[in-house]
């Protein structure tokens, strides 16, 4: 509508007023008040409200995974609201952003914004600061960072990493900061438990995921594990939209989630027995012959040969003294013998075991990967898997029917099923479930997680990682600590102890709250916190990392950087970051803090960048094809910019499944059987049902057949399974202090989920303080019943605090064991140990 | 709804107060995720002053058992009204396995054909627009509040410190610059379509009339930037359309729920009985707020 149209309404009116208007009309005394009054001042003022504002077109940075882009209204020199802009060139994308990014500017104001850099005189944690001035703050943390580096060696001091992807130029300095002073780097997306390391052991690939938008293009949808309600805002509508057109979605959870009850059918299932269901589907799979034979024999590792004697793959340096020992091999049917493989050939035999003859003219008796894989799938039927899981037979066999016959059907497999001890077995049997199918490499199909802000579209190391000299190869490198040993302690199966492991003395927590996000909180805080002489918190609100550092240096807000860049992989868009407000109070931005201490470590040169447009300049020009053609001033003018992918809406591996080139793994193929020491050592070449680490009333970490004749000691005395999952009301732990937000959230506090069951068993009503704990720590909070929660279980919406927890700490009952196999190599980010806090027990007593 | 009665309600002028134009919405419940990205874009945009702490001008609640505001005792005495806690209940079902159930029900004012408020007022300060919106004069209300009580929606709040009662005014500033309502630009479900019903050519129009549009994305409307929205194709009803004021906020009814359910909060015959139905009772009951 335009004021023209208005004009329009209004004359149109007047002489409705002029003529003679129904006798009926005229009665009504309401009818004399619309028209006898012509002005009516009170609207203007509302109009006025409206008036004289600027808009800056941003992006809000937190790590939801979102990047969702905003317009900033500015009234004289005040934020007064956020809209969304509607201005992604692909209409589905519009509207993006949900409650928190509108109250971004709640927080920028907040009365927790951290003024000036602050220095601590009490004990750690007490609250008592000193203000100090910005050069007593840099002159203090370089001397102190100088001494450590002295006394213990420089990677001691260890930067908890941001997720880089959500403002490349603030998150990358801290890389570039560790980078070129030797520091020790965390990782992150492992650490969180967002990394599917099934991912990286199928296909060589740190995650792959199809682009929200192809959710379109599915017949069928499995929300594995993820409550897509809650935790993906912005792109859950694909989901709505597809159903609403008559796709199926199906939701797999113990829980009854929003996105319960917003699909389809909800299967309700035991915590950490994902990956049965899923191995009990592929068995209906097998049994009713809907495999996709073509895909496994010319693209996984099904026809592969591997040896029965060692369970290792057959190579071609086996067979023959010439043969490489990086060729694998499969049996031709036609010559009667193994040959070496060829990538998407349908000449091998899918299926069967050979009697080999090997270079020493011994015979060895030889199985495809899918032979074996069949074998295992005998232990998955679907009595068993009801019996393991409680879902009922009868839903298994049609729910793999369904799938089965809905090509291209999805599946989209959150970290629900990923934060688990054997989140890796139970990911790996979900992919073997899409790979038997033949949904991988398909628009429509595929198996994605789309979590965890991990993904930068182009390739940051220039920046990240800068060289020694520009005509050298060499660059100046961080030293790899995972933050999983920093927390939990070095491991006796971990990849290279000497070099990953140090005991750190200075924490600069860069990537976020670290001390009030970290599971495993109770280790952190007795056995870690005491060793450490300097914890270093740029913030921008008072966080609990905040409260329990020793220096904290005031960082501007996104609304007050000048400049930065961010990309998703939930959407395929390159956006620009720009301020709309002047930095407030005494606050600057990380390049800037970061340039200064490496000025006084003597590393100011290498640094060199103390102001982000350079550096998005840098960032576009060395960044690769996939932003080549992107530079700063075509930012500045369009915003946002879909950076040059294969395909439109983006899928994983579609050249791969279609022959065009071959997967990165050794054998060149999707690999479902593994046959490192390690897997082979465990029983777990291929995936099977292991019950969960700690979470069962069965025997730990015990394959079905043994784990059903055992309990769990544990278990009797902690029966209740403990999540401190992820809410709708926060990312992680920002805008858990938000008023605005807090009052939409309940009552505002953290709230111990329960079964009305098993509260009754406990003398719980609602509303009473209760305490769980185990054997780890405990947390003190009211009690909130829902049906929602299974019996035998406790939810505990996370993010919280310090101040806001009345007793204990919701990830103190947390302690992440760490895996061997996540261990067998150690690629920062991409293979490590993945945290499994969802694997946890306790027990709720009245407070 | 069929044409015929389309043609009844909307194809002529509002036989009451004259208007032409009648904006209104229709809202897919089977699509929104429960984010209160509405409410929030109103808050920020009407009520974030003074007096406003817990007046959500939309709110949403987790149906049954989330109700904003609460009150206990006399349904109609406004003076029990609680603000307080305006999604107290989130995300609590009812029912038991397997058959648990819940919705999320948007909210924002009806700007009814017929409204309650409007002839409530002792001050007639309350009228009906040219665009068919249902205001309060800010400079003439003196907070009788008759309004906040005749409202069957709860949808009038009264300001305790400007002493006026505040109500949604369908973001008509906004709409006078050619934006949709804050409510429907920021909804991220998109679940809401916003038009105008007494135009046969607007998309809520058709869409009313004939569901099965809703399956195919549309075009944005000429003017409004409305976005392409996949609504599903099940009959548009209003919510509590027994209490006669002739809403025009329009919903997709949930599929999710029991039809029996569906006709308590979106039929006639007096389906959703007096009160709103399904009060939390038992364990439910938080104490001590």
């Amino acid at each position: 509508m335009t004021t023209s149209r208005r004009d329009f309404v209004k004359g149109s009116l007047a002489a409705l007023a002029a003529t003679p208007l129904t006798s009926f009309a005229l009665t009504r005394p309401a009818l004399a008040a619309l028209n006898v009054r012509t002005d009516r001042p009170w609207e203007e003022e509302f109009r006025n409200q409206v008036r004289g504002e600027t808009i800056v077109r941003t992006v809000n940075l937190p790590n939801c995974t979102g990047s969702c882009g905003w317009n900033v209204v500015v009234k004289d020199g005040v934020v007064t609201r956020v809209e969304p802009p509607l201005d992604y060139p692909d209409d589905a994308y519009n509207p993006r952003g949900c409650m928190k990014g509108q109250t971004y500017h709640r927080r920028v104001y907040s009365p927790g914004r951290i003024k000036y850099p602050m220095k601590r005189v009490g004990a750690r944690g007490a609250g008592q600061w000193k203000r100090i001035s910005w050069d007593e703050a840099f002159d203090f943390v370089a001397s102190e960072i100088k001494r450590i580096s002295e006394k213990y060696g420089a990677n001691t001091v260890w930067v908890y990493p941001p997720v880089p992807a959500t403002g490349l130029v603030k998150q990358g300095a801290g890389f570039r900061f560790a980078a070129v002073n030797g520091f020790g780097l965390g990782t992150f997306y492992n650490w969180y438990g967002d990394l599917p390391i099934a991912h990286p052991m199928t296909w060589n690939v740190q995650t792959e995921e199809h682009e929200f938008k192809d959710v379109l293009d599915t017949n069928y949808a499995i929300i594995w594990g993820s409550d897509v309600v809650q935790t993906r805002m912005p792109d859950a509508h694909f989901f709505a939209d597809a159903r609403a057109k008559g796709v199926k979605l199906v939701y797999i959870s113990p829980y009854f989630d929003p996105t319960a009850s917003w699909v389809d059918e909800w299967v309700r299932v035991r915590q950490g027995t994902d990956g049965a269901l899923a191995l009990g589907l592929c068995h209906v799979v097998v049994k009713r012959g809907m495999v996709d034979e073509a895909h496994l024999r010319r693209t996984t590792s099904g026809p592969l040969l591997v040896r029965d004697d060692t369970a290792k793959y057959l190579k071609a340096s086996d067979v023959a003294t010439d043969g490489d020992p990086k060729v694998f091999m499969v049996w031709d049917p036609a010559q009667r013998r193994a040959v070496p493989d060829t990538y998407f050939s349908d000449a091998p035999a899918l299926t069967g075991s050979f009697d080999v003859m090997l270079k020493d003219g011994k015979t060895v008796r030889c199985t495809t990967g899918q032979s074996l894989f069949l074998k295992t799938l005998d232990d998955y039927d679907p009595k068993t898997v009801s019996e393991i899981t409680g879902v009922p037979a009868e839903t298994i066999e049609r729910l793999a029917v369904e799938y089965a016959s809905a090509k291209p059907a999805s599946i989209w497999a959150g970290t629900g099923i990923n934060h688990w001890y054997h989140g890796d077995l139970i990911g790996r049997s979900v992919i073997a479930l899409a790979m038997l199918t033949g949904n991988i490499g398909r628009n429509g199909g595929g198996v994605s997680p789309w979590a965890g802000q991990y993904l930068m579209r182009l390739n940051p190391t220039d920046y990240f990682f800068p060289k020694k000299s520009p005509d050298k190869p060499d660059r100046y490198a961080a030293v790899p600590l995972d933050t999983a040993y920093v927390v939990n302690g070095p491991t006796e199966t971990m990849a290279n102890k000497e070099k990953l492991w140090r005991q750190i003395r200075c924490i600069w927590a860069a990537g976020g709250n670290l001390l009030g996000e970290a599971s495993d909180q109770s280790n952190l805080m007795r056995k870690v916190l005491p060793q450490i002489e300097l914890i270093v918190s740029p913030e921008i609100e008072m966080s609990t990392t905040a409260q329990l550092a020793d220096i904290i240096l005031p960082v501007v807000s996104w609304y007050e950087l000048p400049f930065d860049i961010t990309t998703t992989p939930a959407h395929p868009y390159i956006q620009l970051v720009e301020g709309s407000l002047p930095p407030m109070y005494e606050a600057k931005t990380d390049i800037e803090i970061y340039y200064e201490v490496c000025k006084r470590l003597g590393t100011g040169d290498v640094y060199k960048y103390n102001h982000p447009k350079p550096v998005i300049e840098l960032l576009l020009e060395t960044g690769g094809p996939k932003v080549k053609g992107i530079t700063f001033e075509r930012l500045q003018k369009e915003r946002v910019i879909r950076v040059n992918l294969p395909s439109s809406p983006y899928a994983s591996f579609t050249e791969e499944i279609e022959g065009k080139k071959k997967f990165t793994t050794a054998s060149g193929r999707q690999e479902l059987y593994k046959d490192e020491d390690r897997f082979i050592q465990f029983g777990e070449q291929l995936p099977v049902h292991k019950e969960p680490h700690v979470a069962t009333p069965w025997g730990p970490s015990k394959v079905w057949k043994e784990a059903k004749k055992e309990r769990n000691p544990l278990a009797e005395k902690y029966p209740l399974v403990y999540h401190a999952r992820h809410t709708r009301w926060s990312v992680h732990s920002s805008w858990r202090t938000t008023d605005e937000i807090l009052k939409l959230d309940d009552i505002g506090q953290p709230l111990l989920e329960l079964n009305p069951a098993d509260a009754l068993k406990r003398g719980l009503t609602a509303g009473d303080w209760a305490t769980a704990y185990n054997q780890h720590g405990y947390v003190k909070a009211r009690v909130k019943l829902r049906e929602s929660v299974p019996p035998g279980a406790v939810v505990i919406y996370f993010g919280w605090q310090r101040e806001q927890i009345r007793e204990g700490h919701w990830n103190a009952l947390t302690h992440n064991a760490i895996n061997p196999i996540h261990e067998i190599y150690f690629i920062p980010n991409v293979w490590g140990p993945v945290s499994g806090h969802f694997d946890q027990l306790c027990e709720v007593k009245k407070a | 709804m069929s044409e015929e009665l389309w043609q009844k309600y909307y194809g002529q002028a509002n036989p009451l107060y004259g208007n032409r134009v009648q904006y209104g919405m229709l809202l897919d419940i089977n699509k929104c995720i429960g984010c209160h990205s509405c409410s929030m874009a109103c808050k920020q945009t009407w009520t974030s002053g003074p007096g406003q702490d817990s007046m959500y001008w939309n709110s949403v609640a987790t149906k049954p058992f989330g109700k904003y505001p609460r009150h206990e005792g006399d349904p109609k005495d406004s003076a029990r009204y609680d603000y307080r806690y305006p999604n107290l209940y989130q995300d609590t079902p009812k029912g038991t396995y397997p058959k648990l159930w819940q919705f999320y029900l948007a909210r924002p004012c009806n700007h009814c054909a017929e409204p309650a408020c409007l002839p409530a007022c002792p001050t007639r300060s309350i009228y009906k627009n040219e665009d068919g919106l249902v205001l309060i004069d800010q400079h003439k209300c003196e907070g009788f509040q008759y309004c906040v009580k005749a409202c069957p929606y709860d949808k009038i709040y009264y300001n305790p410190v400007t002493k006026k009662s505040q109500k949604c005014v369908f973001c008509f500033p906004l709409l006078e610059k050619g934006q949709e309502p804050q409510c429907v630009k920021s909804c991220v479900g998109k679940i809401r379509v916003f038009g105008n019903l007494m135009d046969p050519e607007s998309t809520i129009s058709k869409l009313i009339r004939d569901p099965s549009l809703g399956a195919k994305p549309y075009d944005p409307e000429v003017g409004l930037k409305a976005t392409h929205r996949v609504l599903n194709n099940a009959e548009p009803r209003q919510y509590r359309p027994d209490w006669g004021t002739s809403p025009s906020v329009w919903y997709v009814p949930p599929r999710n729920i029991p039809p029996e359910e569906v006709e308590k909060y979106f039929g006639y015959a007096m389906g959703g009985l007096l009160d709103e139905p399904h009060k939390p009772e038992g364990p439910m009951k938080m104490k001590d707020i």
